[in-house]
């Protein structure tokens, strides 16, 4: 019992790295973008290469490798589709999503198409070894993560770069006629977002020891949405709420064993009737927006 | 007198509707003018041209004889030409006070990347200079209200108090006595004829003919997207083709 707390206490951690960038992109900024999964597969499968080549790299090097690697990927996707103004980047993230997965697949040489990679070791923090077999180290040091990156997102909001993204997404055309710079403020944000969800692939390639293309399919992506609007966008304490509510209702299940007899795709139906329902009775989330305090 | 402003030739064209139509506009440095004509006269159409919003599809704009055409809004602004907008575009959901400071950002772009990782003074000089603003314009007392839970006319206040934080030299209004009464159009006429006063060029979109024939010394003409007069508040109101513009052709018509 206590291991399935953990358990779901690791996966709500990872879950929740993805929401927390999900909400910097989507809540903060206000761009539509629906390829969380594809970075976190970013960090996953850099994690995974790393990790089982001949010589694999401390964690320092590691993290900074996978926060470098999200990020860029974060800029291929984000500069071309970010001048555009509308809705061009939830069409060309959905794109890009299925793009990385297919390389993924087919891309055998690097990846082990549709096998994967297994056998990824365990990592070294100091002395301490984090390993999945050990599952309250495990625990603390996806929390750990979170935590730093929380404490972080938050200085971001208070900052003036947080006052300017949060103008960006009220009004793009005030905004840029005020002199911001949009562009390069969205693409930012949009690194930063994609760099989080890279992390948290990095912490499921070494929870699981194992990647597979499918783990990171549209649905995954969907379903970090799904976490951000339940809470409400741009909060990012109801972001951790609407993950724990997702997680539960999605993870638990499965980890009692019921999975049988409930079928798979009953998540696809429950979130999209999440959606639907919340956009109907409650668009601003559970929690909603927090009154900005900046100032004060 | 100095130019300050011109375009040359402006054209914007939306498929076979011709918007804006070879307008050579001249806005001259230290006054008021004023930009007038009926509804779809391409006055909205030629600011957003010259501010950067929309790309003319003929033409050149020349700020301080530079040619500025097709640049960014951002730089357009940097350079110092501040806008409103007809229909309010404030951000609704921030304070008025943070309103105020977002348009202090253009003046440390990269800084404003390195305030993730530090706290520097810039700050305290962003809102010292919002405050300023606020205060001139009488918003102070209302700096930690919600943009959009103001009043409409300190609504509309509030986007010329941003629009001037960004301290241009060339001031765009479109339509900022649209839904204000009388005694806050007195106070905006009063605010603006401060403004010249203190160096500042405006340029006004307007239909409320009290307050273009009081505070402009120079008013354009717009009809079709085409100049048809300019001239002195005097010389445009007796400008025949003015009148024909605005009350039809009829040759009785006399004001």
């Amino acid at each position: 019992m206590i291991s399935l707390v953990l358990l779901i206490g690791i996966y709500f951690g990872i879950y929740a790295l993805l929401a927390l960038g999900q909400n910097l992109i989507t809540g903060m900024t206000g761009l539509l973008s629906l390829c969380q999964a594809a970075f976190m597969a970013i960090g996953a499968y850099t994690t995974a290469i790393i990790l089982t080549s001949h010589h694999p790299l401390p964690l320092a090097e590691l993290i900074v490798i996978v926060v470098f690697m999200g990020s860029l990927f974060g800029a291929m996707i984000g500069l071309p589709t970010l001048r555009l103004k509308g809705d061009y980047l939830a069409i060309a993230s959905l794109g890009f999503g299925e793009i990385v997965k297919n390389v993924l697949l087919n891309a055998d040489k690097f990846t082990g198409g549709p096998m994967g990679i297994t056998h990824i070791p365990s990592v070294q923090l100091g002395r301490i070894l984090i390993s999945p077999y050990d599952k309250s180290v495990y625990l603390i040091f996806v929390w750990g993560f979170v935590g730093v990156i929380l404490w972080g997102l938050f200085r971001l909001q208070r900052s003036r770069f947080g006052r300017a993204l949060e103008a960006i997404r009220e009004d793009e055309v005030a905004a840029s006629s005020l002199g911001l710079n949009t562009t390069l403020y969205k693409v930012v944000a949009f690194m930063i977002g994609a760099a989080i969800s890279a992390l948290a692939g990095m912490l499921w390639a070494i929870y699981n020891g194992s990647v597979i293309p499918q783990s990171f399919d549209f649905m995954l992506s969907i379903m970090v949405l799904c976490m951000v609007v339940l809470g409400g966008l741009g909060n990012y304490f109801a972001a951790l709420v609407g993950t724990m509510v997702i997680v539960i209702i999605s993870e638990l299940p499965r980890l009692l064993g019921f999975s049988v007899l409930i079928p798979a795709q009953l998540d696809q139906i429950l979130f999209g009737l999440i959606l639907v329902i919340l956009m109907i009775y409650r668009p601003e989330g559970l929690l909603g927006r927090p009154v900005s305090k900046r100032n004060s | 007198m100095t130019t300050l402003l011109s375009t040359q030739g402006l054209s914007r064209s939306f498929g076979g509707i011709v918007a804006v139509n070879d307008l050579n506009l001249q806005i001259n440095k230290g006054i008021i003018t004023g930009l007038i004509g009926p509804n779809g006269a391409g006055k909205t159409t030629s600011f957003n041209c010259i501010t950067g919003l929309d790309s003319p599809t003929g033409g050149r704009v020349f700020f301080n004889d530079r040619d500025i055409t097709g640049f960014s809004p951002p730089r357009i602004n940097r350079l110092g030409i501040a806008r409103t907008f007809q229909n309010l575009r404030l951000f609704r959901d921030m304070t008025v006070f943070e309103n105020v400071m977002v348009a202090r950002h253009h003046t440390s772009s990269f800084s404003t990347l390195l305030s993730l990782l530090r706290i520097n003074d810039e700050e305290k000089k962003i809102q010292i200079a919002a405050g300023h603003w606020l205060e001139r314009l009488g918003l102070w007392t209302h700096r930690d209200e919600r943009a959009q839970d103001l009043p409409y006319g300190l609504q509309k206040r509030l986007e010329l108090a941003r629009a001037m934080a960004t301290e241009p030299t060339l001031l765009f209004l479109d339509e900022p006595a649209a839904g204000l009464n009388r005694t806050e159009t007195e106070q905006l006429m009063t605010t603006l004829r401060d403004f010249r006063d203190e160096g500042l060029s405006i340029v006004i979109i307007e239909h409320d003919m009290h307050l273009i024939m009081n505070v402009c010394e120079q008013i354009t003409v717009l009809n079709f997207g085409q100049m048809i007069g300019q001239g002195t508040p005097k010389q445009v109101r007796t400008n025949p083709l003015v009148i024909e513009a605005y009350l039809g052709k009829d040759d009785h018509a006399t004001r």
